[in-house]
Parts: C-alpha cells; structure tokens; sequence
C-alpha cells in the first residue's frame, strides 16, 4: 500500500470536481452524489468505466457525460473483464516504452446489478487475477435504471416491480439479499481492501475510496446510495436516510483488511430497522412480522462483523 | 404537398407535461383517462407515454400523449405528437424554460395545473402565438399527486386511473376543450368530485387568433456531419452543456447569510455540485444547473437554506 | 525473406501475434483453438514474446478485456471456437461500434448440441451482421499472413474496426502444414503501431460511449456504415503491399483455379476448397470445363466482385459447410449470397447450394465428384430441380 492524503473533514476536503453538474439523473439522487465524492476523492489520473445501469444512462444522456477524466461504457455482464484490459494495457504499454506516464487509477463504478448479479463473474474473475483496479459497487439496492426490479441487494419485504405485495405474496419480497463484501472478502486471495461505505458519511467514504486506490491489487467498496425513487421517500430525505441505515444497523460500515473486520463507526446504541422502514414506500405494505423477520437478519449482519450493540428497544 | 397528404382532420392530440417519478402518474392518468372516456363516444383513440423520456427521473420534464379521432389513427408508431391541439402541464414551472408550445396547432388549449392566475402564468411563457386560450386549475386543492411505480413500462397499473391530481386536471381540460363529454369521464375517473370541482373551478382566459411559431428541425444529414468519431465527445472540465437541468427546479434554494456558519455541508451533499464555497466563508448556487432537490436545505445545521416556489422569480 | 517451418495453424496464428507485437491477449481455453493461446503463453514464458496474457474467466469475458484493453491504446488479440463463440455475442457489437480494432481468432467448430468437437462455418457465420472484417485462410501459412493483414487493414484510420480471422477448425489448426515465417523488419514496414482516433487517457480525458436517443442511431450507423465501405479498398492496397514485401499474392477477394475457360465452378471458403481444388485438377486431366473459385473475404461480402467476374460460368456449386436452418434457398449463408450477388444475371448462371461436412466430417473427393455431376447434368438438361442438397444424404 503507498501512502495517501486523507480527508480530515468536510471543511478541509478539496474543492475540485471530476464530476461537473450537468446529468439526466434523479433531483436528489444518491449514487449521483456517490460519483461525485468518488471523482473527487480519486482525482485527475483516473479512468472511469461505467456498465449499464442508472450511473451510465442518466450520467450520459444525450451523447454527453459530465466527468472531468476520462470514461468508458461498458456492459452491466463486464465492468470487472473491462477494466481488467484497460490496467493490463496500462502496464503492458508502460513496461514497453508505448506510453510516457504513470499507472492510472482504474476505477469501475457499477450498480448491485453490475456487481452483485450480472456482473459477479467478471468482478470475481478480476479480483482473482489480483488488476490493479477499484471496483465500486453503488448499491441502490435494486435494478434502478430499468424502473425499480429486484436485484440480489433489494432488501426483504421490498416493493419492486418483480416484486409487488399482493394477496397470494403478501411481503412482496421473499428473498434475503446476498451480501456482496464478504462473499468477495473470503477467497480471493489476491483481494487487498474491502470495506463499506455511505453517502451519508462523505469524508469516511472519500478516504476509503483513497485507501482503495493505494492498494496494489485489486480492492472492492461498496457504497449504500440511498435512492429516493426506487424506496420511495422525498428527494430531499437522501441523506437523512442513508444516516439511518447506518444507526439501525440496516448497513453496516466496517473494513475488511488482513483478515479482520473494522468497524468505521462507534455505534452507541442501534435503532430498531422499524424506524428506517416505515419512511419509505416500499416497505409500507409490511405487517409486524416482516419487521420482526428483518430485525432478526439484520441482527445476524451486525453480529457478522462485530457489531455487539443490541437493539434499542421502543417505550 | 406531402404534408397535406397525410392530414387526419378528424384527429385531435393531446400532449400532457409532467415532473418525473411524482406526477408522471397523473400525466398517464390524463391521457388514458381522456381516451377511455372518448373510447365510450365511439372514438378511435391511442394513449402512451414518451418511451425517451424514461425511464423518468424526479422532476426531470417528462410527457404523456393522447390521439383521439373519428377516423381509425394512421400515425400510431411515433414517439410524440407533432401538432398538439391541447397542452397540459401538471406542474406551474414547466412554463419556465421549457419548449412546451413548440409545434401547436393553430387555436390549440394550454391548461396549467397552478393556484396562479392564467395571466400571471402567461407571463412566463414568451411567445404564445398559436394559443386560442390559456387555462389553470388548481388542482393541488382538490386532490395529491399520486406517486406509483405500478403502471411503469406498459405494465397494468393496479392502483387505477384518476385517482390524484390527473382528475381535475382532465376536468379542466374537459370544461376549454369539450374533447370528451364530462359524464363519460366521470365514469372513468376514481375521484369524480375532484374532476367536477376542477371542470367547474378552471380559469379559463381566451386568447385572439394567432400563428404559432414554425420550428426548426435539424435534419439526419446535420446530425451525421456533426457526429464526432463513434459519438466520442471530449470529457467536459466545467460544466456539461449536453444536459442543462435548471429548468427541473420547482422551488429554488436562497441563502440567509447571517444564518450561514460556511460548514461545508450543503457544499459536500449536492450531487450536481451546484453549491459553490466562496472566499467570504458563504455559499452559492449554480442556478443554471440546480435541480431544487433541496438537499442543501434539508441538511443545513442551522436552517440557513430555504427552498422558496421558483415562479416567485421573474429571472 | 524468413524462416520455413512446418507449423500448425494454431502455431501460426501465433507467430503472426509475436510479429505484430500484440500487448494484451485474453484467453479462455475450448478445442481446437486453444493451441494459439497455449503456444502465446509459451512464446511469453520463453521471452519470445512482450505481453500480458489475461486469463478470463469465459468468452464473454476475453472480448470485454480486449474491449478495454484496446480503447487504452493496446493492441489486443484474443480468440474462440464454438459455442465460446456465441457466449461472446454481446460484446461483438460494441467491439465494432466503438471502433476497437481487435483481432479474434476462431479456430471454427460445430455449435451445440450435442457436443462435438469438429470443424464447421456455424460458429463464426453467426456472428456476420456484427459489423467486423472476417474470412477465412485455407493453409496453415494463408493463416499467418491473414492475421498480419488483418490488423494492417483493420487498424487503418479509414477503417478502425475489429477482424474475425478465421480457420477450419483441426483441418487448419491442428494439421501441419510449411509457412514461411517472415522477419521482424519485414512485418514493421508492413504494419505501422496501433494509433486510435480516440482513447482512454488521462493526459486527453474523452468520454466513450455515451447512450443516445433514437435521432442519432442512424447518424451513428451511417458514421459506421462508411468506415465498412472503405474496408475493401484498404484490403486491396494492403495487400498490394504484402505482394511487395514478404512476396506472396494473394487476390483480395477470389482465389482463381483452373477458371480460365470453366463452364462448372465449386465456390466456399475455407480448407475443403483445397480438397475441391485437387478433383477440379483431375477432372481437368479428363477434359471436363471446370474450376473453384475459393471466397476469401467473408465479411465486407464481395458481391460486385462477384458479379463482374463469376457471370460467365454457365453452373456453380456453393459448399455451404455450416447448418442454418430455415434460410431463404435452404443450404446455407453462402448460396444466399452468391445468388443476391447474382441477382441481374438471373437464370443465366445456374446455382445450387450442397451442404457437406457437418460436424466436422471430411468432405471426401468422391462428394465433391458427385457435386460436379450434379452441376454437368444442370448444364445439360437447363433445369434447376432443386436449390440446395444435403450431402451425403441427398446426392
């Protein structure tokens, strides 16, 4: 690992954008502002590779994009095969002479279905081979571009459009999420850097996309980015929702480096999952045994990483 | 010659506009409204949404059409209409900024969803040549926007038709135009009061006879001799010109000075980097790109951001 | 002047990738192509060869990486066979759209199912519309010199666009055959280093492959549309070039044998037209008026060539050695062609479609002699009774 600036907080963190206004995405989008945290964390020496999803088809349409460093499409099956030609490239031209320059930070950012589902071959593959690459995972927790289906990420009891509530499927939802950090964490033994991440807390997100990139080898952040359509809050309650994934426990925010998982916060106390859910549409055709049900899962996914705070229970 | 050719005399066409993922809803509810109800006359009808403008993004100008005829429809497979007879906005500041008369036909109808006088919205407009009559209805009195993804994509929408904002709104539309007879609409609408209060509580100001506006297009050949090599545009080092997204905004954000402390967090949470900081320890707002999410103001600490009704500004 | 060897066409394929100084390979092992990965990977332990071979985990998966490797400013090589083949589908059209001028070698092979390890046109054929340069090289030394011209015509700044360089599967690529491997210096007056018009690169930051509305497809299939126009006459001039330097010639477009003065003529591509040409050379020694002409540019298809020189023979046989079931003419791709090319000629030139050597069965000299019969009594009798035969079940 080489050494990086951190970000010591909001005041201090650099003004320069990578990722200029101007994108067809969503007023108050979270992955929206994911890009422009991660643009501005990683810095001019970069190249952005983009599979299909909403940070391809809002950021780019129409024949335009609004990042500051270089970009290129690629499919939702391949961000991680893509990106492995382009750091390959890289070095091959670097060693023969073919290119004056320094390696470039080679950053895919793909949404759960790009890295969770469609695109968890290529992602594994890539971090099997040990590319210098980041591959970030915005997880807005469904299949968003396409108008809200359900993805490997959408929580149990969700509301998508494969997944509607009705009488014969009352939850909606019936599937538990794959958890995408630990299946990548364990067996890749290439693997340099795990961890999670949040728009609700920028400067911890814009240092680990920093510590990423100081990897030599491949890391993989996912960042939850809070999606006010597909969950159905108000645009402006982005960030107060992201806040409150992470204080119920609903996300939880840790790394995962030389085996051991470290926790990014100090959860005092951890709200019930009620609390987070019953603001947002798509949870609201839920009964008291949903709840029940995701409270205990995301009880299990605290447990996971160390997280030893119970639950606070209502008065 | 060709263009008298193709003439449908019988025909009338109906262009609805609406903020995205919160009334596009409403804007379908208009037009399958409209057109089930003209369907009950006898009429040959067609109603859809504008496939480009999806998948629609919060407050992003979307637009929903309807064709009703005494004649079988021969332009069905287009993606807009070409000469609306009535133009509907579902929310007041799509008056501001956007192309929304292009193309009308002479003596065409704009109803405007706003507690605004027809003359004060009129202002707005610029050139209105080519309209016989402005209309507005207030209808967020008499009924909510219905936010749903049920109904996105072709799918049925299980939550129904007429059941928000789009009932009297098509009221109003019923009461200028007389496309269909109010009866049959009430029949097909799920909140027929709040279509009768919108028929009856409309203003309705006329306008004298006037052209409309011919409009430009550019042709195939222009778009080839403009193409850069395979659609490859240069990455953009301020802003992106290709997507200019002020005109999304439905209140805008303004700053109490006194109340700002220069804490950077309307500045870190913006995803359009439309907040500025400046030397004097304050903020401001790229207003030709901000959205009106009012992220900024939801965060601010010490309430020093307040989002005030974009048509307040005459700029 | 170079080395003689007798090599495979694997081997050869190879060598074409060492002299062209290729930077990123991508590799997915599946029969009978594997052999130019394995001798790459060889060539790069042995220090024979510069570059990095990238081990993906799939088909689809080795387009994607040359996909990225090229749009950095690489020049990327990868390859397949069979169904490894149509798994890569997705990535074939945004390989040529964005204009990466890879190369893929396809060692061709039966599609699925059942498993079947032997030689047809299937695979590869399925990707036709795709909007890459393809053919096929009948000798082991024709496949060195493909490759070679390939990269020379499809990285051209009037072109810049990616080349399937195809082979009959075991046939070609697992049999020995004499290639005159050139020299280095030879190879770099031919083919100039890689050079896009666009490229991932932070000094120059660009953005790839923005979506579009419906207004600009056709702009953007046009821009495409006329980048494939000047592929042939880049072809020409390429190989103009060759002939001068490493002093083989090679027509573009039709190989030629014994057509002086044919009336009958075999046409299809690849290795079994070498088997065509040895029962042409006999029937020649009995007097019969025939020849083969052997297609060597698949995609552009050469129909006006076609047209101007293929109008004078009174039948021609097409050996279709590929199963697409259900085309119009009902052989295969080749007999549909040929006839839309000879669409004005019309009746004038009898032309019927045999479909042979499914499955990787050898197409025998006796089948070709019973294609031949059939052909005379066409001439004789002026009747076409039936468009297409599928050997040996039907002639």
């Amino acid at each position: 690992m080489s050494e990086y600036e951190k970000i010591t907080s909001v005041k201090n963190a650099p003004d320069k954008e990578y990722y200029m206004p101007g994108h067809r995405t969503c007023a108050g989008c979270g992955p929206a502002l994911s890009y422009r945290l991660v643009a501005k964390a990683a810095g001019p020496n970069t190249i952005f590779i983009g599979p299909t999803g909403c940070m391809y088809v809002a950021n780019t349409s129409y024949s335009c994009g609004p990042w500051a460093v270089p970009w290129i499409h690629a499919q939702i099956t391949n961000g991680g095969a893509v990106a492995s030609g382009i750091e390959t490239a890289y070095k091959t031209m670097i060693r023969k002479g073919k290119y004056k320059g320094e390696q470039p930070n080679v950053v895919v950012m793909a949404g759960d279905g790009g890295s969770v589902d469609i695109g968890l071959q290529a992602l594994s593959a890539m971090l099997y081979r040990g590319h210098k690459v980041l591959f970030i995972c915005y997880d807005n927790e469904s299949y968003a571009n396409t108008g809200i289906q359900t993805s490997p990420t959408t929580p149990y009891g969700a509301w998508t459009t494969f997944t509607p509530a009705g009488p014969v499927i009352p939850e909606g939802k019936k599937l538990f999420p794959k958890d995408n950090p630990k299946l990548v964490a364990h067996g890749h033994p290439a693997l340099k850097y795990v961890a999670t991440a949040s728009i609700g807390y920028p400067v911890d997100l814009m240092n680990k996309v920093r510590k990423g990139l100081s990897m030599e080898g491949p890391a993989y952040l996912q960042i939850h980015a809070t999606c006010p359509k597909g969950w159905q809050f108000p645009a402006d309650q982005t960030i107060k929702m992201a806040k409150l994934a992470v204080q119920t426990g609903m996300y939880q925010l840790y790394e995962y480096e030389n085996g051991e998982y470290k926790l990014s916060l100090n959860i005092k106390e951890r709200k019930p999952v009620y609390e987070y859910m019953k603001l947002q549409g798509r949870f609201s055709h839920l009964k008291p045994e949903h709840f029940e049900k995701t409270q205990a899962f995301i009880d299990g996914r605290c447990a996971e990483v160390g997280i030893s705070v119970p639950v606070t229970t209502e008065s | 010659m060709s263009e008298s050719l193709f003439i449908e005399p019988g025909l009338q066409q109906v262009t609805v506009w609406a903020r995205g993922v919160l009334m596009n809803k409403d804007a379908r509810d208009i037009v399958v409204g409209l057109t089930e109800a003209a369907a009950k006359e006898g009429k040959h009808v067609q109603a859809w949404e504008n496939y480009v403008d999806l998948p629609d993004r919060i407050y992003v100008p979307v637009r929903a059409y309807a064709k009703i005829s005494t004649d079988p429809i021969e332009s069905r497979y287009v993606y807009e209409n070409d000469a609306p007879d009535v133009v509907v906005l579902v929310e007041e500041t799509m008056v501001k900024g956007l192309a929304v008369l292009d193309g009308i036909k002479p003596g065409a109808v704009l109803v405007v969803n706003s507690r605004r006088s027809p003359e004060e919205v009129r202002g707005f407009l610029g050139d209105t040549s080519g309209l016989s009559a402005l209309v507005t209805v207030d209808a967020n009195s008499m009924s909510k926007a219905l936010m749903t993804l049920s109904g996105a994509e072709g799918a049925t929408d299980a939550t129904g038709i007429g059941a928000g904002i789009s009932a009297p709104i098509a009221g109003a539309v019923v009461k200028a135009t007389g496309i269909v007879k109010i009866d049959n609409l009430a029949n097909v609408v799920k909140n027929p009061d709040a279509m009768k209060r919108g028929y009856n509580e409309c203003k309705i100001m006329k306008l004298e006879k006037t052209q409309p506006k011919k409009i430009k297009k550019i042709t195939a050949q222009e778009r080839l001799e403009q193409l850069p090599f395979a659609g490859t545009v240069p990455s953009p080092q301020v802003d992106n010109r290709g997507m200019v997204t002020g005109s999304w905004r439905t209140q805008r954000p303004i700053l109490d000075a006194e109340q700002c402390t220069g804490c950077g967090i309307c500045w870190i949470y913006c995803p359009d980097a439309c907040v500025t900081r400046t030397d004097d320890g304050l903020v401001t707002f790229n207003l030709e790109f901000c959205k009106g999410c009012a992220l900024c103001s939801s965060e601010c600490p010490t309430n020093a951001v307040t989002m005030v009704p974009e048509l307040d500004f005459k700029d | 002047m170079g080395k003689i060897k007798r090599i495979s066409g694997c081997v050869a394929a190879a060598q074409a990738v060492r002299l062209a100084d290729v930077d990123v390979i991508s590799s997915y092992p599946i029969r009978p192509y594997t052999g130019i990965m394995s001798e790459l990977a060889r060539m790069i332990a042995d220090g024979e060869l510069d570059a990095e071979l990238v081990y993906a985990e799939g088909e689809h998966a080795q387009l994607s990486v040359v996909y990225g490797a090229s749009a950095a400013g690489a020049r990327a090589y990868t390859g397949s066979s069979g169904v490894g083949v149509t798994y890569a589908m997705e990535v074939y059209s945004p390989l040529s759209g964005e204009r990466l001028p890879v190369q893929m070698a396809i060692g061709d092979r039966t599609l699925d199912p059942p498993g079947d390890f032997g030689s047809e046109h299937t695979d590869a054929e399925c990707c036709r519309d795709q909007g890459w340069i393809q053919g096929w090289a009948s000798t082991q030394q024709e496949v060195l010199d493909m490759a070679l011209i390939y990269y020379r015509v499809g990285e051209d700044p009037r072109v810049m666009l990616p080349q399937y360089a195809c082979q009959d599967g075991y046939y070609v690529t697992h049999i020995l055959g004499t290639v005159d491997i050139p020299d280095e210096a030879q190879v770099k007056e031919f083919l100039p280093p890689y050079k896009n018009h666009h490229v991932l690169d932070p000094k120059h930051p660009q953005i790839i492959g923005a979506q579009i509305e419906p207004e600009q497809g056709p702009p953007m299939q046009y821009q495409r549309r006329m980048a494939i126009d000047n592929i042939n006459p880049v072809l020409i001039q390429a190989y103009d070039e060759f002939g001068k330097i490493f002093g083989r010639k090679y027509d573009p477009f039709l190989e030629e044998y014994m057509t002086e003065d044919a009336d009958i003529v075999m046409f299809g591509q690849g290795a079994h037209m070498e088997t065509a040409k040895a029962v042409a050379k006999r029937l020649r020694n009995l007097g019969e008026k025939v020849g083969v002409v052997r297609l060597r540019a698949f995609r552009p298809f050469p129909y006006e060539e076609i047209a101007k020189r293929m109008s004078k023979y009174k039948a021609i046989g097409v050996l279709d050695n590929s199963a697409q079931f259900g085309i119009s003419g009902g052989a295969g791709v080749l007999l549909t062609e040929l006839r839309t090319a000879l669409y004005d000629v019309g009746d004038k030139v009898k032309t019927v479609g045999f479909v042979a050597g499914l499955g990787g069965e050898v197409v025998t000299h006796e089948e070709f002699l019973r294609m031949y019969k059939k052909l005379e009594d066409i001439v004789k009798t002026g009747k076409v009774e039936k468009t297409r035969y599928w050997v040996p079940f039907e002639l």
